[in-house]
């Protein structure tokens, strides 16, 4: 029997509902650690400094040209491999590319940035394309036919990762090669074009897998500090993170986009949307569009509040969802980790075997075709349950205290729980909220 | 003011609190996903009509032919039955989520009013029947994996059920 295409994403197995006690427990926790952080948490801000260890000597091996050669042509052979898949391999789910795409390029890109910090940037492989097409036309990379306005910042960026959301979740057929095939030749035609004539620096602003590599590996314990690299506390180094414009958006979209994962889950909206006349198609899109909008929304009016007890006076509300940026990080990174974690897992090795035969003739060039995937992580149902309780929970701390800490650089002491107080309901109900969607009514 | 202790060791104490919560919590849903308990989907009961509260019992299905699943017959505890119809481009049931004790076999009962395919997701390589229009077609499956799988129209691609599966 062949596989057979799930209507929804690569997956065709979605993790269990989290059990109801599970629920109360986070929600609980939510509230009372948040509470703690606001009342008895330090009065002055604790790190405005990085800190941590500086590592020259690691510092000079990743900075070396043979280093940063040797990962470039490893990460363009990766995508090239993968590429080969997708434009010469056969339309079947046990093509590689779907899970490469997906799982590995997707939700992969999570646990990387968090374990390697800022990689992407130096191997993304549309940089090593750009460097090329440059090198042969005896250009400089960084300068383009036009410059970008600096305002500019991340904000096309907001716009391909919800593009790339969209394809994620509401796309029709986006497991079948024509309609990927379509979607990949747009992102390299986006953000190479770009580069060109915007210069490289399109490429941080617009591509929606660096741009999703640089916000999370804000978190990472790797930081660079006047070009040296340090080993530092990821909080200290989340808040030494200067969110470009822009920013805000990019992370409501990354939390609204998972947030919609799920809620598209839930028998209501299923029913709603099969019983209605209206295209899936359209009510999906509304769905992912509204649910980003409303994270959007209540983190910059929460941030913006802080504006009316702020220290800089001059300093417009519009500026303060900006600053804030850094504080969804984590939550946002807590959601993907619960939601993505079996994918990962079970996709990703089914990727791993597909691999060896790109183009469905029966190759095994890396050994691995005949392995089966290994679903012994669905066994353990209350590891599972509490991985996730935990990602979401751990996510929250980290976020409230990252706000708390950004709050006190911005607030005078005396009214620093005036002005905060709005931003830690905001994202206690983002923690409410995601705990519930896992929960899966 | 108390000082507050390290972020980290913040983190610490909340994990710790988190395992420890749970681990008080998590005898209760283990008794709920205990095989062929009569908690899950199926009933052993010999009334049907009672047995049909369970799982969907939040349906919002309009029609009448949407039997919850129930156990087809006494004694055979093992066995979840769904009964599905399609009708004018709806699927009955509509979504909604069936619990299903790990090891139990799955029996579809379709009746569609256009040719059809219901694929069911199984964690392996999943189940496929083929439904003609106006004959009811019967197949079954055994849930052999823990998860939450959709049982899906392939033709009008409707979610028909959510089996989860413990």
């Amino acid at each position: 029997m062949h596989l057979l295409v799930p209507l929804h994403g690569i997956g065709t197995r979605h993790d269990l509902p989290l059990p109801f006690s599970f629920v109360v427990v986070g929600a609980a926790l939510a509230l009372v650690i948040s509470f703690v952080v606001l009342f008895f948490a330090w009065r002055r801000p604790r790190y405005l400094e990085p800190g941590g260890t500086e590592l020259p000597r690691l510092t000079r091996i990743v900075d070396s040209a043979a280093f940063r050669l040797a990962a470039r042509l490893v990460v363009l052979a990766v995508y090239a491999w993968a590429a080969l898949a997708l434009f010469a391999g056969k339309d079947l789910l046990t093509n590689p590319v779907f899970g490469f795409v997906f799982a590995w390029m997707w939700v992969g890109l999570v646990p990387l940035s968090l374990l390697l910090g800022a990689f992407w940037r130096v191997t993304n492989p549309l940089r090593s394309i750009h460097r090329g097409l440059c090198a042969v036309a005896r250009t400089d990379p960084r300068v383009g036919l036009v410059e970008l306005p600096p305002g500019v910042g991340i904000w096309p960026a907001a716009v391909t990762l919800f593009a790339f959301g969209w394809l994620e979740l509401v796309q029709p057929n986006r497991t079948t090669l024509s309609v990927l095939q379509l979607w990949a030749v747009a992102w390299v035609v986006v953000v190479v074009v770009g580069a060109v004539v915007f210069g490289s620096r399109w490429i941080a602003a617009a591509d929606p897998f660096e741009t999703y590599a640089s916000v999370v590996a804000q978190l990472s314990p790797w930081h660079r500090v006047r070009g040296q690299l340090r080993l530092v506390n990821p909080l200290a180094g989340l808040n030494h993170w200067r969110p470009p414009p822009g920013s805000a958006a990019v992370v409501s979209v990354l939390l609204g986009s998972t947030a919609f994962d799920s809620f598209a889950n839930t028998t209501w909206w299923i029913q709603t949307v099969q019983s209605s006349d209206t295209s899936s198609v359209v009510w999906a899109t509304a769905g992912l569009l509204l649910m980003i909008l409303i994270v959007l929304a209540s983190f910059s009016l929460a941030a913006a509040w802080m504006a009316r007890y702020g220290r800089d006076r001059s300093l417009p509300a519009t500026e303060y969802p900006r600053r804030m940026a850094g504080s969804l990080v984590p939550i946002a990174v807590g959601y993907a980790v619960a939601h993505y974690t079996t994918l990962l897992v079970i996709e990703g090795q089914r990727t791993a075997i597909n691999l060896s035969d790109p183009l469905g003739r029966g190759w095994n060039v890396f050994g691995s075709a005949g392995m089966g995937v290994n679903s012994a992580i669905y066994d353990h149902v209350t590891a599972i349950a509490v991985v996730q309780l935990l990602a979401i929970v751990s996510g929250h701390i980290l976020g409230i205290v990252a706000a708390h800490e950004k709050s006190l650089a911005l607030l005078p002491t005396r009214s620093a729980l005036a002005g905060q107080w709005p931003m830690l309901l905001v994202m206690v109900c983002y923690t409410c909220a995601g705990v519930i969607l896992l929960f899966s009514p | 003011m108390p000082r507050f202790p390290r972020p980290f060791a913040l983190l610490a104490v909340s994990t710790t609190a988190t395992v420890a919560l749970l681990s008080g919590c998590t005898s209760s849903p283990s008794v709920d996903a205990a095989p062929s308990s009569s908690a899950s989907a199926p009933s052993t009961s010999a009334s049907p009509p009672s047995t049909s509260a369970s799982a969907s019992s939040t349906s919002a299905s309009s029609s009448p032919t949407a039997t919850s699943p129930s156990t087809s017959a006494p004694g055979a505890a093992d066995v979840v039955t769904l009964d599905i119809s399609i009708k004018d481009d709806q699927v009955s049931p509509n979504g909604e989520k069936v619990n299903v004790a790990k090891g139990q076999t799955v029996k579809m009962t379709v009746t569609s009013d256009s040719d059809d395919e219901i694929h069911a997701h199984t964690g392996g390589e999943g189940f496929e029947l083929e439904v003609m229009a106006g004959k009811p077609a019967v197949g079954e499956f055994v849930a052999s994996e823990a998860g939450s799988f959709e049982v899906e129209s392939h033709h009008l691609e409707k979610i028909i059920v959510i089996l989860v599966v413990r």
